[in-house]
């Protein structure tokens, strides 16, 4: 019976305790108390922050694929996917095409933007080092805001006071968050709308506070440099209207050389080319396949690369994409015979032309870069500020041509006012930067209408853009109304007011 | 349905059946010895033993506690008022027992090491015993249903019965009696009584049956047994005399229709999960399946193939041969046991163990058949290549008017019907109606065209004329369902061996299984083998068991659950009859119409495209008892469960998926592995005869692992070569893992009064890793109490009521969320940029997350009546309250949602009833009949807002799964357009032809309100006949097949057209059903409503089985104990409204092309025992 006693004894002892099998660690993450102890944590955050950027949902692809559906460059297939409606200018409150997406990544990452900056100053490390952190961090949450405000919210034009077309009705932003804890909070309060000039005048203030913190910091490939926040700044006074400021940061981003005349075929689509001021990095592993550009606006048969007949789209096949580059685009790149760019044009349907080879991967064709600055954007947005500035329009001329030259092979010859050259440097913009970002905005800054080809989804209806429908900016999202009953009251003009349940 | 005995019956008896015996039937208790003795004990065991006064009760007690016999007798039969005294020393039990007995006018038996004790009948009157009447003598031998011998029955004269007498070792007896016309009484134990009249014979044998509330009747909870008259919960059993001979894969699909409140569905590929749901669905984000748990292991069941279409089943690695019991735990008495787990309920799985036997026993089963697929769930389409052609040109035909520019919608419906009126006469765009109809001929040559011999095009189906082509005879008449699906071939090989040597009784088996599906690739192949281990003295200071099985399972098949081309059954709604399979040189057809499905002749994939899941599973529970005294110990138990589960998925390089990469290999590699440990303390103990107390409390810890790494390459030189190595690029390499722990100390109590009331009570805290530290701790419950009615003095002079109970529960469980780390704020590594590794945070995190808090009530009642009928019924309340949402959230926050723990709640309710009847009971025939139904009402409150999907909505007020879709108002009679309900201003029904004002409404619920099972068998001497059907009603289901492909119109005019569709409106048939058909450019989407919605309701035959048992005197002869023989048929017919559809494939009532058929599965078996 002694021994009974003892062995119940030790039995006892051996089932009280062991409670270490409750404190568990995930695998592939750490909390963020352990993610931002040093200069390398912090680092890997901001890798985190690229990978948000390269998403479908934001430059992988929705970005420039927004533009090219509201632009009047591309029409999309009849194919059962949203990029329809926003083709056709169809968005409503309830369908609001893809403005979910692009609404739910850019604010992502704003966020991982926001824990970056929260934690830099507290960690240890090189000073030199977190100022770079900063300063990357500072100039991607700049250009998110940026984007943020080209698809949520009117332009400068409209929308600030003294603009040529403002309304009260255009002047509400996208709402500002600027610290960890604002996030946090909008999870149980969500935030309203700040007024767009408080918008545009973080953009600027974060870009300026980029610049700052990256002088010194030699560019690296891929990443964002003191020169491509320069060209972004240029870019956001170019849309406010603050010529001077587009110059004096426009010089700044001058860097690089342009592509040949000859060259242009050969090299254009290639990596880290001359011309490169900023690009986003694809690798096999980032293929986002048929969520890819390249798929969207190309997609041919014969995929691969080297072959003769790349490219093309076989006899018996239909290379089958959802966009298509309209004959007004192809009118355009054929203007003078002699551009370089003409070679963009592809089939995508046998015989029809349509496709658009912007982006053609070197290995896997839907795997490709995506370049957010380019030198020749810079160059004509320094020609725009120039004639738009009145004071030098030979330097406007001399801008437009560093463009003009190397893809016509032949040089610009100026017109005789200011107006003339702001139309060609425009035009010029349209054949640069197609299906990059620009053309439906370049229009929309200006208050330009234009007139689309009447295919695909493009009805009679939305044929003409005058930036009188509501659909020229997007509603917001459904989700974010659902979530967030403080900015139902706040939807954009010509969108239905929210109402429950529906 | 009646019990067989499969062993002899002194295997039931003995010692180490403590638990199972108790239950044998009210007015039976039997109590056994725990006492260590010398080895070979016998009847001529030495005793010693001196008490005074004592109960003869009492005295067994004494005897029992001193030696290892056991007594079985009769409470009734035993007088409590009498007590006797006993001074023996050393003398033999015999002796013993004799003298005692003799006294008290009983008669004993000692077989094995068990006394029987029965009243000996002629006691008080063998004075009257009428000497006059003529003297008759009767001998036979009594036996049980298998033919093993029957020692210790009683045998009297019905109308005499002081005049009886018991059968010997051998089950014979010998009884004189007065009257050659006498009834004789066969009684015994555990078994029916049987009456037979002598009539004249002098040689009758008996069959005697087990009492349907058999042997094996016990509730197991997984941390023990409790007996059913004791069980205060509600549960259902489920016996292995249903399970065996079932020719599934899985013991999931033998629950249908055999427990009540039980919903099981799944599609019909082999090795798939199935979904359980016991009482409802209860939780939107946690799980909502119940636990399962084998030998007391708590099994993992999440999927490990990181692919929720592919999903790897644990439980298909169970062989369900091996299984003794399902045990569904339904209400809080036993589901809250297992505390934050336990709220959708618990299935606890008990294994074959050993018995003592006088030599090994063994068994072959080996059953073979063949599957086709089930018609009732086949879609049914338009196979002739004739009827097909003239519904496709008719569609395309409109829709090349619809697009001339001055018709477009709006004056379509008009000139439609106006060239039609005026074929030759009326044109438009210059075009009579036969020159359209030419035109859209011309459409279906491009459109249809497939290759040549010579590298070209068959594409002149039609000349230019419009009549038929060159090339119309090379249309194909295909039936792609038949292309894509087979006859297939069903075996399963089961061994089994089990015994008992002096020390350790032990049960093995080893298992092939090899269920070919029905579509082609796919299919499961299974070897699984196991052992279970027990000491045999339970009763030893020291007492052990390990039960351990290892099985491999090969499942092979196509992907579910999604829309994809990689599923051939899906393909095969897609593709045209007109296009073959092969082309005129045998080569694959791999130019579909419009390059439908990207061009994956679905034969062609599954045949050379691999999609498997093979998977390793251990599972293993080893348990230490020590018994301290006769009334406590303390057991403790360690599991391990461990699984292998890969994913291969090889896309070949030539065509399909793979064509565009040069082929592609994803080989992904997963293991988990869970140590626990459950140590309990447990005492039983009564007090004053009257008072039994019994419970346990402990401490249980759980610890589970799951890594993977997984693989992919692409640009293989060769089709050859499918694996990494041969890969010229590899694409990806990835590897993580998950953990999570748990450790509760857990308790229950049980009190019972004098076999008439039942109290009981659980408690337990959990603390789960899956919280932060201060919401880690949860305290779950239970109370519930029995009274057996029928135990009552003032209740025995009603005979005709056998059992009574009534019984009620109360308490609470909980679900754990999915996500193991939620609660956590977490940068979350693989978000990497250039090839350097960064991190995301992947949720928000929600540090105050906990359980899902679910409260069950249960009140019902057991009965038992005229000793042949069963009425059990049962109401339960279930409210599940604080559910994990992924409450949406601003997406400013950088998420779009949070999980949290809302106001929101779920509840379930219903009433069961389980009807059992033995109709006809004799000793050649008989006739048993169960029937059992559910009712089910799930309902919201307290959501914040309604959550709406495309075809669904979940508001308060309403049930999970509630369908919310405009009205169908048919087609309309005069254009042919679709048309539904709207609400106008005056809140009227209107109908509308345009969608978007037609307004979506509540359309009923695809949860079943009410389902259930019959079953009867009629068994004839040795054959049986058996039927379960299953059936269910109140809900309504949607028919995506019929929007998507069967029954769109048109709109997808690649695709193959629903044979429902040749009855369509024109305008020269305006009473068509279907709407007129336009084909393809997106004029008129098929939209979702209630045109797609039909009734639920079903009756189903899911099993017919024919059994032989072949007779004694036959496998006798070859030294067989017993043989049979059986042919059954799984899934035999349906009635539903919707044709196509078989009912038990999907939970939220959707037929979908996606879903794997169903098969009926015809088998022939064979059992042996020797």
């Amino acid at each position: 019976m002694k021994d009974k006693i003892i062995i119940f004894t030790l039995l006892l002892i051996l089932l009280a305790g062991c409670e270490d099998v409750l404190e568990k660690k995930p695998y592939v993450s750490v909390p963020d108390f352990e993610m931002f102890k040093d200069v390398e944590g912090a680092e890997a955050a901001l890798i985190g922050v690229y990978n948000s950027m390269t998403s479908a949902d934001y430059y992988g692809r929705h970005m420039y694929a927004y533009e090219g559906s509201k632009g009047p460059d591309f029409f999309v297939e009849d194919t059962g996917n949203r990029f329809e409606t926003e083709n056709a200018y169809r968005e409503t409150s309830t369908s609001d095409g893809y403005s979910d997406v692009a609404w739910d990544k850019i604010y992502s990452t704003i966020f991982l933007c926001n824990n970056i900056l929260a934690n830099i100053e507290l960690i240890d490390g090189e000073e030199d080092e977190k100022r770079r952190i900063k300063g990357e961090t500072l100039a991607i949450r700049g250009l998110a805001y940026f984007d943020l405000m080209r698809m949520f919210a009117y332009p400068p034009i409209y929308s600030i006071a003294g603009g040529e077309k403002y309304n009260d009705k255009y002047k509400l932003g996208v709402p500002l968050i600027l610290s960890q804890k604002e996030h946090v909070d909008a999870a149980y309060e969500g935030p309203m709308r700040a007024d767009a000039d408080v918008c545009y005048d973080q953009i600027v203030t974060d870009l300026s506070d980029a610049i700052v913190n990256l002088t010194g910091v030699s560019p690296a490939d891929g990443r964002v440099s003191i020169v491509a926040a320069n060209a972004i700044l240029a870019r956001v006074y170019m849309y406010m209207g603050q010529w001077g400021n587009v110059i004096t940061a426009g010089e700044n981003a001058i860097s690089g050389t342009l592509l040949t005349h000859d060259d242009f075929v050969k090299n254009y689509y290639k990596p880290y080319n001359s011309e490169s001021i900023w690009e986003l990095e694809y690798s096999v592993a980032d293929d986002l396949g048929s969520n890819a550009l390249n798929s969207l606006a190309r997609n041919p048969t014969i995929d691969i690369p080297g072959d003769p007949n790349d490219g093309q789209v076989e006899d018996s096949k239909v290379g089958y994409a959802g966009y298509g580059g309209n004959s007004f685009l192809r009118a355009a790149l054929r203007e003078t015979g002699t551009d370089v760019r003409e070679y963009l044009i592809c089939d995508n349907r046998t015989g029809n032309e349509t496709g658009v080879r912007k982006y053609i991967g070197d290995g896997a064709h839907s795997v490709h870069n995506v370049p957010l600055v380019r030198l020749p954007e810079v160059y004509l947005t320094l020609a725009e500020a120039y004639a738009e500035q009145g004071t030098n329009l030979a330097m406007a001329a001399e801008y437009l041509n560093n463009v003009y030259e190397q893809r016509h092979g032949v040089a610009y010859v100026a017109p005789a006012t200011a107006a003339l050259l702001i139309e060609d440097v425009l035009k010029e913009r349209r054949k640069e930067l197609v299906f990059e970002g620009h053309t439906y905005w370049d229009h929309f800054r200006r208050a330009i209408p234009f007139t689309r080809e009447n295919l695909g989804s493009i009805t009679p209806e939305s044929v003409n853009i005058d930036y009188s429908q509501p659909q020229v900016v997007y509603p917001i999202p459904m989700n974010e109304m659902e979530s967030n009953p403080n900015i139902r009251g706040q939807q954009n003009p010509g969108y239905a007011p929210y109402v429950a349940g529906q | 349905m009646k019990k067989k005995q499969t062993r002899p019956w002194w295997q039931h008896l003995g010692i180490g059946k403590t638990l199972r015996i108790m239950k044998l039937t009210f007015g039976l208790m039997i109590i056994f010895g725990l006492s260590v003795s010398a080895a070979g004990f016998g009847q001529n065991k030495k005793l010693t033993l001196s008490v005074k006064n004592a109960t003869l009760l009492e005295i067994f007690k004494e005897i029992e506690a001193n030696t290892d016999l056991g007594f079985l007798y009769k409470n009734d039969q035993i007088d409590q008022s009498k007590t006797y005294n006993v001074s023996a020393t050393n003398k033999e039990v015999h002796e013993v027992l004799s003298d005692l007995l003799d006294k008290g006018d009983y008669a004993f038996t000692i077989i094995e090491n068990n006394v029987v004790i029965t009243k000996t009948r002629t006691a008080h009157t063998t004075a009257k015993v009428n000497q006059q009447q003529q003297q008759h003598r009767v001998a036979g031998n009594v036996v049980d249903a298998n033919g093993e011998p029957l020692p210790g029955v009683n045998v009297y004269d019905k109308n005499n019965p002081q005049n009886g007498v018991i059968t010997g070792i051998d089950g014979s007896y010998n009884i004189e009696i007065n009257n050659p016309d006498a009834i004789l009484v066969y009684s015994f134990i555990g078994f029916d009584d049987q009456e037979v009249q002598a009539a004249g014979r002098n040689q009758i044998n008996v069959t005697l049956v087990e009492e349907h509330i058999g042997l094996d009747e016990v509730v197991v909870t997984g941390y023990g047994t409790v007996t059913k008259e004791a069980y205060t919960g509600s549960a259902a059993v489920v016996s292995a005399k249903k399970i065996e001979d079932r020719p599934v894969a899985s013991f999931q699909d033998i629950l249908r229709g055999n427990s009540p409140g039980t919903i099981v569905t799944g599609t019909g590929q082999p090795g798939a999960m199935s979904s359980v749901r016991l009482r409802g669905v209860s939780s939107m984000n946690a799980s909502n399946a119940p636990l399962y748990v084998v030998d007391g292991v708590v099994l993992e069941t999440g999927n490990m193939s990181g692919y929720d279409n592919q999903y790897s089943n644990p439980l298909n690695t169970l062989n369900p041969s091996d299984i003794k019991s399902v045990t569904v735990l339904k209400d809080a008495t036993s589901a809250s046991l297992y505390g934050s787990r336990g709220a959708n309920g618990v299935i606890v799985i008990t294994t074959k163990q050993g018995r003592k036997t006088d030599k090994p026993q063994y068994s072959v089963d080996v059953q073979m058949g063949v599957s086709d697929v089930f018609s009732a769930s086949r879609p049914g389409m338009v196979t002739n290549r004739e009827d097909y052609i003239d519904l496709w040109l008719e569609g395309e035909m409109h829709a090349e008017v619809l697009g001339v520019e001055t018709v477009g919608k709006e004056n379509f419906f008009t000139e439609i019907q106006n060239v039609y009126a005026d074929k030759e006469g009326y044109r438009i765009d210059g075009k009579n109606y036969y020159d359209w109809q030419n035109e859209a001929k011309q459409n279906f040559n491009s459109h249809f065209r497939f290759e040549n011999p010579d590298g070209g095009y068959y594409d002149e189906f039609f000349d230019a004329n419009g009549e038929r082509g060159a090339h119309y005879n090379k249309l194909a008449n295909t039936d792609w369902y038949d292309e894509v699906t087979r006859s297939a071939p069903f075996q399963k090989f089961n061994l089994s061996t089990q015994g008992g040597s002096e020390y350790v009784n032990y049960y093995a088996s080893l298992e092939y299984f090899n269920q070919t599906g029905v579509i082609i690739g796919s299919g499961l192949e299974r070897y699984s083998m196991r052992v279970n281990l027990s000491s045999k003295k339970k009763g030893a200071f020291v007492h052990w068991g390990l039960n351990t099985s290892l099985s491999h399972s090969d499942q092979e098949g196509p992907r579910a659950n999604s829309n994809g081309y990689e599923m051939p059954h899906y393909t095969a709604l897609a593709i045209a009859p007109v296009s073959p399979v092969y082309l005129d040189d045998g080569s694959y057809n791999l130019t579909l119409p419009k390059g439908v499905n990207g061009n994956q002749n679905p034969v062609a994939i599954m045949n050379t495209n691999e999609y498997k899941l093979p998977q390793t599973k251990v599972l293993t529970s080893g348990w230490l008892q020590l018994n301290f005294t006769d009334w406590l110990y303390v057991n403790s138990r360690t599991n391990l469960d461990y699984s292998h589960a890969r994913r291969r998925q090889w896309n070949n390089k030539d065509f399909g998926s793979g064509a565009k990469y040069k082929g592609s290999l994803y080989e992904r590699d997963a293991r988990r592995r869970k140590i626990s440990n459950t140590s309990l303390v447990h005492f039983n103990k009564t007090f004053n005869d009257v008072h039994a107390v019994n419970g346990y409390a402990g401490t249980e810890v759980e610890d589970v692992v799951y890594e993977y790494i997984a693989a992919e390459g692409t640009t293989f030189p060769t089709n050859k070569t499918p694996y990494l190595s041969a890969a010229a690029t590899p694409t990806e390499v990835i590897g993580a893992g998950s953990n999570y722990g748990m450790f509760s100390v857990l308790s229950a109590l049980n009190y019972v009064y004098n076999s008439r009331y039942y109290l009981s009570g659980t408690f337990r805290v959990d603390q789960s890793s899956r919280f932060a530290k201060d919401y880690r701790k949860g305290n779950f419950w239970s109370v519930s109490g029995a009274w057996r009615v029928s135990e009552e003095s003032f209740m025995q002079n009603i005979s005709f009521i056998d059992n009574l109970k009534v019984k009620s529960s109360y308490g609470t469980n909980g679900t754990l969320p999915s996500d193991y780390y939620a609660w956590q704020s977490l940068y979350t590594f693989g978000a990497d940029y250039m090839g350097t590794p960064g991190g995301e945070p992947s949720a928000i995190a929600n540090t105050e997350l906990t359980w899902e808090k679910n409260k069950v009530f249960n009140i019902g009642f057991e009965s038992r009546l005229f000793n042949r009928l069963n009425i059990n019924v049962e109401y339960y309340n279930r409210i599940t309250e604080d559910l994990l949402q992924d409450m949406p959230i601003s997406s400013t926050t950088g998420f779009d949602e949070m999980l949290i723990n809302s106001e929101a709640s779920l509840s379930n309710q219903g009433v069961e009833i389980d009807v059992n009847a033995d109709i006809v009971r004799t000793n050649d025939v008989s006739w048993n009949l169960g029937f059992n139904v559910a009712t089910l009402k799930n309902e919201f409150s307290g959501l914040e807002n309604d959550i709406i999907s495309s075809t669904q909505i979940s508001r308060n007020g309403e049930s999970y799964y509630t369908w919310y879709t405009p009205k169908w108002a048919g087609t309309d009679p005069n254009t042919g357009e679709q048309r539904w309900y709207y609400t106008d201003e005056n809140g009227n029904d209107a109908i509308t032809n345009d969608y978007d004002m037609a307004d979506r409404r509540v359309s009923g619920t695809a949860l079943p309100s009410v389902t259930g099972g019959i079953s009867t068998s009629v068994a004839w001497k040795g054959l049986e006949l058996s039927v379960l059907f299953t059936y269910g009603m109140g809900n309504e289901v949607m028919d995506f097949i019929a929007r998507s492909v069967a029954e769109n119109d048109g709109y997808r005019d690649y695709r193959g057209i629903g044979s429902d569709q040749l009855d369509r409106w024109t305008p020269d048939n305006t009473t068509g059903k279907n709407p007129i058909r336009v084909n393809g450019k997106g004029a008129w989407q098929r939209n979702y409503s209630s045109r797609y919605l039909h009734s639920g309701d079903y009756l189903k035959l899911k099993n017919l089985k024919l059994q032989y048992s072949i007779p004694q005197s036959v496998t006798e002869r070859v030294k067989i104990r017993n043989a049979s023989v059986f042919a059954q048929a799984e899934n035999l017919w349906v009635a539903t409204e919707l044709d196509g559809y078989d009912p038990e494939i999907s939970l939220s009532g959707r037929r979908h092309a996606s879903q794997y058929p169903t098969a009926t599965t015809y088998t022939i078996g064979l059992k042996l025992n020797f």
